[in-house]
């Protein structure tokens, strides 16, 4: 277990004690400052932290039968909801003629806790006592009530924004199986998990990272099926990242993977909540972070990549069968042209005769040899893909066409390259989009250049032994301390034929093996049906 | 991590100059040898190459012209003289393509030491090549016959050769290695198949015919057609496929021509076993077992009635046994022992064998040799009763 003995990565106490007489440090201790009782006190400080944010509001009021409280209201335009802010605030504060009983001087704080006690008709709603507490929520998108005369705040939970609304996820399309994927906020992904997993052992334990963005980040798990062990691990490894903001659910990726520095996917990303409500029921941990509809799975090994979520929802014979087409797929995507280079180039006696001269037949009067001509058509292939990404969608497909025209025909026509080594990089294309997880996809197009210099250099030798570092160091490798090839090595008899074949679920009644796993019995076999 | 890259560096440098790009060699740099022939003239050895050269423009494909050409050369060696052909020749040829290994006649009633080294030492000469031997003509002439639609006649040659087996089960191709195996090996000689050209209307093509014997080092002479079949039927292994022709006057070779039925065998299988007599001599008994079915008959008589095919087995069994024997009373005569008996004898007997191996051949020769043959008939095909010719 190679988390146990990992180290935290910084001391998040050094950090956050920067040089003084430092402008920023100015303000950041005005942001340390207790709420004062004076109304007027409060509102310059928080206007000088509010400079030149021209859509920060302050609204200024007074309540009561003679308007006698002095209030201000303090939010972020466009964060919050309007309606709620005016019918449920300020309507009950300015309408009402409302006299909180008597006020003894030295319960400092009755009015505010009259008010939530009560007249004001939300249902989040808290106490604050620091200016940085009222900055933390308004700039989340909660409305502040601050009153003269109260050491304490009123945080109202106003929060609401334009958002996409949830949709099918572009990036992982299925045929069959739910459709709704992950948003951009946080709160309606863990709806749409807990909407799925109705229980209280589903846990959400919330942190926030970032010391600007102060993004939300959830960890959801299992609590009677995840390992406490490795749910402690992930929370350790978070807690210690010092980073000014997570734009993604990827920026954590570099920090609590094993490996930082490797190719390999470590962790596995998807928008569909599906896929990480069976995820979470294997015992494994999503992460979600405010801002980003992508969930990060840990940990995950490499089997894994090559399932696709509708592998489960359809008739488990075509997934067996989709699943070993996917398995071959990543090879060929691996592999192929650096089969053919080694092929053309060191093992002619391999090809069958009528293919060879097929071949030869192609090849006259190519000018490069095969390796470089494998290397110039997968650069294109690579270039097309990347640029079919980034062209707006209205000329996407003109891309296409180009790509098709001049790479397939006209390259072929001026004798630049030859057919067989088009078809060749063509395939090798389509099966590169077979792989269901785009990052991983990412890797096996990137080792693919290896093997290919590999191919060009030292023929088969070389693809076996690029095979063998590959396959080393698969097996070296682990996803928060769990190997990176389980459930194939180390072997699990049980669990590996979860690798090949879907296996139904009527007798699929165990969780794959993780260790310090709880609860590894799915369910119980089906009692067997009478015979009338 | 640096000291990783650095190491992983190393060995990727280490492992170019293990195993290097010296036999790096471009497709379109490379001919295809379909098949090559091996011959010897006044001392000095001749090969014959058979070469595939497309030409013409990349777009082609497998439509794209190719052109055949033979080339020939010769040398104190044949390896000296496979690389003089790259003397005039501007592209490397790939060797280990190729599919059949021609002898000719000359070569193989000189001494076939002269070439068994050539052929199993170089490692880009494939065991599974199928081996001929040519009658008469140079393995050049044989190569350079023209065998539409096949391009190249070596290929050709391995093509009609599988064919005819399946098809009328005639002849055996013999592999390179079975060859080999079976030259150095005590107690069996190796056969080859012959083929012959022949003019047919005007035109010169190839023809299987024969098979040739070999004793020792040299061949000593050939099979018919008919005693080619029975070598066939003789082999311990499972056969499959072949015809055979009986006549339900018993006359095989001189019946009426309307009393011909043909008979497929589906498969067959040999089993010889030695016995000793009390008196020390020595007798084989061969144990043939077909299958097959009735595949054409000539007369209008039914004869898909029990007793009819109990009779058609019965003729049956006699041809196997019959052509078993012209093979057997061949290769006595040849003093060649082409069926492996005495192989045979040395794993079951190998006391025996010890005094026997010495003199094998003329022993052989004088064996007796008991043939059993039993075929039985199990479907008829599409039709249940005989055409009947009405007037």
């Amino acid at each position: 277990m190679r988390y146990i003995n990992r180290k935290p990565v910084r001391d998040q106490n050094n950090a956050s004690q920067p040089a003084k007489n430092d402008p920023v440090q100015a303000k950041t201790d005005l942001r340390l400052e207790g709420l004062s009782e004076q109304l007027d006190e409060n509102l310059q400080k928080l206007q000088l932290l509010l400079e030149n944010c021209s859509d920060a509001v302050t609204r200024e009021l007074s309540f009561g039968s003679e308007g006698s409280n002095k209030a201000a209201i303090l939010y972020f335009d466009g964060l919050i909801d309007r309606v709620e802010l005016e019918e449920h605030l300020l309507r009950p504060l300015l309408h009402n003629n409302y006299e909180p009983g008597d006020i003894s001087a030295d319960k400092q704080n009755q009015i505010v806790t009259a008010l939530i006690r009560e007249l004001l008709p939300m249902g989040e709603i808290k106490t604050l006592d620091t200016l940085e507490a009222v900055c933390d929520h308004i700039t989340a998108g909660d409305t502040v009530l601050l009153v003269d005369g109260q050491k304490q705040g009123i945080v109202v939970g106003t929060r609401s924004w334009q958002s996409r609304s949830i949709d099918t996820p572009q990036n992982e399309s299925t045929i069959w199986g739910p459709k709704d994927g992950f948003v951009e906020t946080l709160r309606f992904n863990t709806a749409q998990l807990r909407r799925r997993l109705k229980s209280t052992d589903l846990k959400m334990e919330a942190m926030s990272i970032g010391r600007i963005s102060k993004s939300s980040v959830v960890i959801c798990y299992m609590k009677d099926i995840a390992p406490d062990k490795l749910v402690s691990e992930v929370k350790s490894r978070l807690e210690v990242i010092d980073i000014d903001a997570i734009l993604d659910t990827a920026y954590l990726e570099e920090y609590i993977s094993d490996e930082k520095y490797s190719i390999l996917a470590q962790v596995e990303y998807t928008e569909k909540p599906d896929r990480i409500c069976g995820h979470l029921l294997e015992g494994r941990i999503a992460i979600l972070v405010d801002g980003s509809p992508m969930a990060m799975v840990v940990p995950a090994s490499f089997p894994q990549f090559l399932n696709a979520g509708e592998d489960y929802y359809q008739n488990f014979i075509a997934s067996t069968l989709l699943r070993l087409g996917r398995l071959a797929a990543f090879f060929i995507a691996l592999l192929l042209p650096s089969v053919y280079v080694a092929v053309v180039s060191y093992h002619q006696e391999m090809i069958p005769l009528s293919l060879y001269l097929t071949l030869v037949a192609a090849r006259q009067g190519v000018p490069f040899p095969a390796a470089i001509e494998a290397l110039i058509l997968e650069l294109a292939f690579e270039l097309l893909r990347e640029a079919g990404l980034r062209l707006p969608r209205a000329i996407g497909p003109a891309v296409s066409i180009v790509g098709a025209l001049i790479i397939g025909d006209a390259a072929v026509q001026a004798g630049l390259v030859s057919t067989p080594m088009v078809v060749v990089v063509a395939f090798t294309g389509i099966a590169s989009f077979v792989t269901p997880s785009y990052n991983a996809g990412l890797m096996v197009r990137i080792l693919r250049f290896g093997m290919l210099f590999l191919a060009a250099t030292l023929g088969f030798f070389g693809i076996i032994m690029g095979l063998l570092l590959l396959a080393v160091r698969m097996a070296s490798m682990s996803s928060l301390g769990q190997p990176y090839l389980s459930p194939v090595a180390p072997f699990n008899l049980s669990h590996v034929s979860d690798v090949l074949v879907r296996r139904p679920w009527s007798v699929d009644t165990t969780r794959p093996y993780r260790e310090g796993m709880k609860n590894q019995t799915r369910q119980k076999l089906p009692p067997k049906r009478e015979e009338s | 991590m640096r000291r990783g890259i650095l190491l992983g560096m190393i060995m990727l440098l280490v492992l170019s100059s293990l195993g290097g790009c010296y036999n790096r060699v471009e497709l379109d740099e490379t001919v295809a040898v379909t098949g090559f022939g091996l011959d010897v003239d006044k001392g000095q050895k001749v090969i014959s190459v058979q070469i595939a050269s497309p030409s013409g423009k990349p777009e082609g494909g497998s439509n794209a012209e190719v052109e055949t050409m033979v080339l020939t050369e010769s040398a104190s060696g044949y390896a000296q003289a496979a690389r003089q052909i790259t003397l005039h020749f501007p592209r490397t040829p790939v060797w280990s393509l190729s599919t059949s290994i021609i002898l000719s006649e000359a070569l193989a009633r000189d001494d076939l030491r002269l070439m068994m080294d050539f052929v199993s030492r170089n490692r880009f000469i494939r065991p599974n090549m199928m081996m001929f031997l040519t009658l008469g003509t140079s393995p050049e002439e044989v190569m350079q016959v023209k065998t539409p639609p096949e391009e190249y006649s070596s290929l050709a040659l391995v093509k009609m050769m599988q064919g005819q087996e399946s098809q009328s089960g005639i002849y055996m191709p013999v592999s390179l290695r079975e060859f080999r195996s079976k030259y150095v090996t005590p107690g069996v000689e190796p056969v080859i198949p012959q083929v012959q050209i022949v003019e047919m209307d005007g035109e010169k093509v190839l023809q299987l015919q024969g098979v040739a014997v070999f004793l020792g080092h040299n061949m000593v002479g050939s099979l018919t057609e008919k005693e080619s079949y029975g070598l066939r039927l003789l082999v311990p292994e499972e056969n499959r496929g072949g015809l055979i022709t009986v006549n339900l006057s018993g006359d095989r070779e001189s019946g009426p021509l309307g009393e011909m039925v043909t008979m497929e065998i589906i498969r067959s299988r040999a089993r010889s076993t030695p016995r000793l007599n009390a008196d020390g001599s020595m007798v084989i008994s061969v144990d043939i077992e077909a299958d097959g079915n009735l595949y054409e008959q000539t007369t209008s008589e039914n004869l898909q009635t029990t007793a009819n095919l109990v009779r058609l087995e019965d003729l049956t069994s006699q041809a196997i046994k019959e052509d078993a024997l012209a093979c057997i009373h061949k290769a006595q005569l040849l003093k060649s022992d082409i069926f492996g008996w005495g192989s045979m004898i040395s794993r079951q007997h190998p006391d025996l064998w010890q005094r026997l191996e010495a003199d094998w051949p003329s022993f052989f020769a004088s064996l007796q040799v008991e043939v059993e043959a039993k075929y039985s008939i199990r479907r008829t095909y599409l039709i249940e009763e005989a055409m009947q010719i009405r007037n």
